[in-house]
């Protein structure tokens, strides 16, 4: 397993057989195929599903140590070290929609999850401000202009009824946002086809080392 | 045919020439051929080691021609007989190291003579001396030929000598130098031993008498003599007269040979100059210049030897000090020359001759660096005198040694490296900059507070302030916004939702937009409630199932009459993959809740084994990609079940293609607090979102105005800055 | 938060859930300690809780419980993944993570296989047919409104769709070659502006997005301040 040589061709054809089953049963209706890309894909799943619980056991293995070499951010990793387990033993203890654990979550992960979200807001517009004073595009003028604009259009909405500015403003995010957000669609489409099929033709092994 | 062979070339010439014809060197000494005096035998012990040279061996001073051999002795002075018979004498001569050869200073003399012109070769005395033993003894009495055709010849008129004005510059110069280094080159206490040993035994030499023209000496000794040079007791000896008057001038080499170049026949050494005065009336000079610079010489301090450590040359080793005036010969040539043209003219005043230039290949080949010429010639004309040998006290005495090897020491070149203090500055710039490629700079101190940061302030407080305001005031009392028709079609499409059917909720946002997505989940939710629809919570996302519970026991703010029918069948994994899967065959994927329960089997969740059995699915997220996996992976397996989204602000333009595509990918979409209100107001319930409306329309009016005033303000800004460099580096330029 | 009932449990939630809030939002002032300490116990709890919906919902329902009690058909059903899991944990080792390719590799041709096949069938060919239908008059009047305006619109949408997707093809440094020609740069540059309006509506959501869940955190303060001032009954 270790000669190089044999591993890659191993490796590949693993990737590439598994791939072409489970693309073919995209197009081809056959019960062995379907049959076998569901399994292939309930196995794909649970692996995941393995792969999640290894990264968090490492984030774990990763902070203990950081925390015994006695760093100077060692008292934030025993923190998250403790939250953690914690978090797992109640979970584990009570269950994972246990009243505890909606109270973990609903007193610790959403305040500072929607705290940041709400930090988010004042940087925005900080920086919004801010590219007014370099030399300014006329694509970044136009982009400026397209914020202020919806952002005054909904607000002007409440304060006193504007069917011309409501209606400016779905044409804008409907049809001309529209042709734009279809070809980032279509154009994001095509990358993920092409980065695809190069995995399942062998051009690109993510999976070697 | 017997040949002589010329001291000077070195070429043979017929035995009876006189002259060489190739050199035109005197070939026959002017001495009379007399016998050479041998020294006693004290005199020898005493010099032992100290050999004559050839050439000033005994034999050589024979005279060799017939003139001189003739010489009858009674005819001579007494000097001149003492001269010749007493060996003691002339032992000064075979003291003189035989084996020191005088090496003469160039190999190729010059055509005119100096006054050892007449001293024979060592070839030369070789042959002499095998051509004297034949000869009879009085042939060597003879007077040679080049003393009587001296004595023929009458001397020219000679032309007062001036010495400020006839006399060449390198001659007053010599002279200068001589008187100069007079003193220090011969103090008294500095002759040699051998010298004065021979004033103490004064009994073998005996003092030479004063010079008297009494008719009895020789025509050509007469001329010679100087007209009142008196040698000095102290270190006169019985030295022939030529020799003895000799001053080290006398010997000093020069380039300029023609100062010297004179014909001997030229000189009138047949009159006898009596004394200074007859001498003074017909060279018409005034010699006591030669008199001081005897005195001079006399007086030097420099010894012999130590003069002799200065210079290597043998001739002046080997020649005794003179200390006296000069020989009346060549005090006469110096006359006889006439005016001479300085050698060298004084600043300013132009040569008559101008200097001879060098060609230029003849430049090229004289070495500059290594061997300063100059050096070498001025010191041989330089103001150093011989400290040894015969020529002690002679200043100006041809080298025996070639120039060449008196080249003076080369120079030293300094083995530090020459450097410019530019270079010196590019090497320290250069030194500091690799020295502060390891260094770590230090960062500069940021201020506490910038301008950024009270900028952000500002815009925080702000915001923070009209928040909190509308708030707490409830103002301002905002409109509700129109109903649109996308949530229109939303609305209506959950009404279609069959009673009790199992409806599949995807809970994929994040915590952080839980206000704003669950606003239009918890409308469209509660309608669903109100149809009795059986909810089926899922989630692609590790934090879904908890976050499905949160909702349903915090979010969904249920009446008291309505009762919930829900499952929750926890987390999806494997992200496109596992949607996929559970998309095919939900059963296998999730086989228990989110609590480890046999979730299909309540009897809710026997009519749903396939997506496709489903009423209705919604999926919530904020995240485009989420969506677009949704109706990538399980669109096409719904078949007619609907597909909602209940979406962000954010990711309702990347959503829309699906949902305005026909045909339609996506069937109802809820997009944003704007859309919550609008659906909370369609169904007729208050829900979250209208606690939210009123603070964020109002802070959104704050952003706007924010927004405006800082890109005026900045723009501004900008445009001063850039006005003002771009002035700076005009004005620059 | 209106009307919460203040036990003890939901006390201490308040007040831990304000100060974290505070902690967070004093990010405005800059990085600081309470910030860090707020974001570590985030990422704390967050870990904790993927841990465990991952093992209690996939891991032992699907693998281990299978193994240990479930039939032999089931056991038989599980084993080949079980063996899977187990070399794939074998990349939690450097000296065998080799043991693990094999399995990253079937993953990887999976996931593949599947974003093409997703991406082919639910995005490529569903817009273009979206977009070939925009001046259908057919679809126009079956979708309802008027018809003129929705073909108007619909040439607008296509005109923007192609000059958009034309202008994916041209790099800065191919459209400032002297060689390209003037109608490369008009069709870049009307591209760029499809793009730049598109860009400005996602960036006009985000904000709100972000706006909202500002005003839900002090609407939380507020309610929580105010219920010691005048708790409800």
């Amino acid at each position: 397993m270790k000669n190089i040589r044999l591993r890659t061709p191993f490796l590949m054809t693993i990737a590439i057989a598994f791939g072409a089953v489970t693309l073919l049963g995209y197009f081809i209706k056959i019960p062995i195929i379907t049959t076998l890309r569901a399994v292939l894909l309930h196995w794909a799943a649970i692996l995941a599903a393995v792969a999640l619980v290894i990264g968090v056991l490492n984030l774990l293995r990763v902070h203990w140590e950081k925390f015994k070499k006695g760093s100077s951010d060692s008292f934030y990793s025993l923190i998250l070290v403790i939250s953690l387990l914690i978090t797992l033993a109640i979970s584990v203890i009570f269950g994972l929609t246990s009243a505890f654990s909606i109270w973990i979550f609903n007193y610790i992960l959403i305040p500072v999850e929607a705290s940041l979200v709400a930090v988010l807001a004042v940087a925005l517009v900080y920086t919004l401000t801010r590219m007014f004073s370099r030399k300014v595009s006329a694509i970044n003028f136009l982009f400026a202009l397209t914020v202020l604009f919806i952002l005054a259009a909904t607000a002007t909405l409440s304060w006193m009824d504007f069917p011309l500015a409501r209606d400016l403003r779905d044409w804008v995010s409907q049809v001309w946002s529209l042709a734009g957000a279809r070809a980032i669609l279509i154009g994001i489409a095509l990358g993920a086809i092409a980065t695809g099929l190069r995995v399942l033709i062998g051009a690109d092994r993510p999976y070697e080392g | 045919m017997a040949e002589i062979r010329c001291p000077m070339c070195g070429k043979q010439n017929p035995a009876e020439a006189e002259v060489c014809r190739f050199c035109n060197a005197r070939l026959k000494p002017l001495w009379a051929d007399s016998p050479s005096p041998t020294p006693p035998d004290h005199e020898k012990a005493r010099f032992d080691g100290f050999e004559l040279p050839e050439w000033l061996s005994e034999e050589s001073f024979e005279p060799t021609d017939e003139a001189s051999r003739d010489l009858d002795s009674a005819s001579q002075p007494d000097w001149l007989s003492d001269l010749r018979d007493d060996s003691e004498d002339s032992d000064w001569l075979h003291r003189i190291n035989a084996d020191e050869q005088p090496e003469l200073p160039f190999n190729n003399p010059p055509e005119k003579l100096d006054m050892l012109d007449g001293l024979p070769t060592s070839e030369k005395l070789d042959q002499e001396t095998t051509q004297t033993e034949a000869e009879s003894p009085d042939e060597a009495q003879k007077i040679p030929d080049w003393l009587l055709k001296l004595k023929e010849t009458p001397p020219p008129e000679p032309e007062p000598f001036d010495q400020e004005e006839s006399a060449p510059d390198w001659f007053s110069d010599l002279h200068e130098d001589v008187l100069s280094e007079s003193e220090s080159l011969y103090p008294p206490e500095n002759i040699p031993d051998w010298f004065t040993g021979i004033e103490e035994t004064g009994q073998s030499i005996s003092e030479p008498e004063p010079v008297e023209d009494n008719g009895n000496l020789p025509d050509w000794l007469s001329g010679v003599l100087p007209p009142s040079n008196k040698p000095d007791s102290s270190s006169e000896a019985d030295f022939p007269a030529p020799i003895q008057d000799a001053s080290p001038a006398m010997v000093l080499a020069t380039d300029d040979d023609e100062t010297f170049e004179t014909d001997i026949a030229d000189l009138d050494l047949g009159d006898g100059l009596a004394d200074t005065a007859e001498k003074k009336d017909r060279f018409g000079a005034d010699f006591a210049w030669l008199d001081e610079m005897q005195l001079e010489i006399n007086q030097s301090e420099t010894t012999p030897e130590e003069y002799a450590a200065e210079e290597s040359f043998e001739l002046r080793e080997s020649v005794p000090d003179q200390g006296d005036a000069l020989p009346d010969w060549l005090s006469r040539v110096s006359e006889s020359t006439g005016p001479v043209s300085p050698a060298f003219t004084e600043e300013g005043s132009p040569a008559e001759i101008p200097a001879a230039e060098l060609p230029y290949w003849l430049k090229a080949m004289r070495p500059v660096a290594a061997y300063n010429v100059d050096g070498v010639i001025e010191r041989s004309t330089s103001e150093q005198a011989e400290k040894s040998g015969p020529l002690a006290g002679l200043i100006g005495a041809l080298p025996a040694e070639p120039d060449i090897s008196q080249s003076p020491k080369p120079p030293v070149y300094s083995s530090k490296l020459q450097i410019s203090d530019t270079q010196k500055l590019h090497a320290q710039l250069f030194t500091e900059l690799i020295q502060a490629e390891g260094e770590s700079k230090s960062l500069p101190t940021t201020p506490l507070i910038k301008s950024g940061s009270l900028i952000r302030m500002m815009i925080a407080l702000i915001l923070y302030a009209v928040v909190i305001v509308s708030l707490l005031s409830g103002f301002p009392a905002l409109n509700l916004p129109a109903i649109s028709a996308d949530v229109n079609a939303a609305h209506q499409l959950a009404a279609g939702a069959p009673p009790g059917s199992p409806v599949l909720i995807a809970v994929d946002y994040a915590p952080g937009f839980r206000a704003e997505i669950e606003a239009g989940l918890s409308a469209l939710t509660s309608q669903l409630v109100d149809q009795d629809c059986h909810l089926i919570f899922v989630s692609s996302l590790p934090t879904g199932p908890i976050q499905s519970a949160h909702f349903v026991t915090q979010g969904m703010k249920l009446s008291p009459q309505q009762s919930l029918h829900w499952t929750n069948l926890g987390y999806i994994p494997g992200g496109a993959a596992g949607l996929l899967a559970f998309a095919q065959d939900p059963t296998r994927v999730l086989p228990y809740d989110a609590n480890g329960n046999q979730a299909w089997a309540d009897p809710r969740m026997q009519g749903f084994r396939s997506l496709s059995d489903l009423s209705l699915v919604i999926v919530a997220t904020e995240n485009p990609d989420t969506a677009r996996t949704w109706i990538e992976q399980v669109r096409p397996l719904l078949k007619t079940t609907p597909l909602m989204m209940v979406v962000s602000a954010q990711n309702a333009p990347i959503i829309r293609p699906y949902y305005d595509s026909y045909p339609k990918q996506v069937q109802g979409l809820i997009s944003g607090l704007t859309a919550a209100v609008e659906y909370d107001t369609l169904a007729g319930r208050s829900g979250p979102a209208g606690g939210l409306w009123s603070p964020f329309t109002a802070a959104l009016s704050a952003i706007t105005f924010l927004i405006l005033v800082g890109a005026i303000v900045n723009f501004g800004l900008g445009a001063l800055a850039r006005s003002r460099s771009s002035v700076r580096g005009e004005g620059e330029k | 938060m209106t009307g919460m009932e203040l036990n003890l449990m939901d006390l201490v939630g308040g007040f831990v859930a304000f100060f974290l809030t505070l902690f967070v939002l004093s990010y405005a002032l800059g990085d600081n300690a309470l910030f860090r300490l707020a974001i570590h116990l985030f990422i704390g709890v967050s870990a904790g809780f993927v841990l465990a919906s991952a093992f209690y919902g996939v891991l032992w329902p699907q693998l281990l419980r299978p193994i240990a009690f479930g039939t032999t058909d089931e056991r038989l059903a599980s084993l080949v993944p079980f063996l899977l899991a187990l070399l794939l944990a074998a990349k939690a080792f450097p000296r065998i993570s080799f043991l693990g390719s094999p399995v990253t590799a079937f993953l990887v041709g999976v996931g593949a296989a599947t974003v093409v096949g997703g991406a082919l069938l639910g995005t490529l060919f569903p817009q273009a047919i979206a977009s070939m239908s925009l001046l259908d008059v057919t679809s126009i009047i079956q979708s309802g409104g008027d018809v003129g305006i929705a073909f108007l619109n619909g040439g607008l949408v296509l005109l923007g769709l192609i000059v958009t997707l034309a202008s994916f093809q041209f790099g800065t440094r191919i459209i400032h070659s002297p060689s390209i020609r003037p109608i490369w740069k008009l069709v870049y540059w009307i591209g760029r502006f499809f793009i730049a309006i598109t860009f400005g509506v996602i960036f006009a959501g985000v904000l709100a997005a972000s706006l909202i869940a500002l005003v839900e955190r002090f609407q939380f303060i507020l309610q929580f301040l105010l219920s010691f001032i005048s708790p409800t009954p």
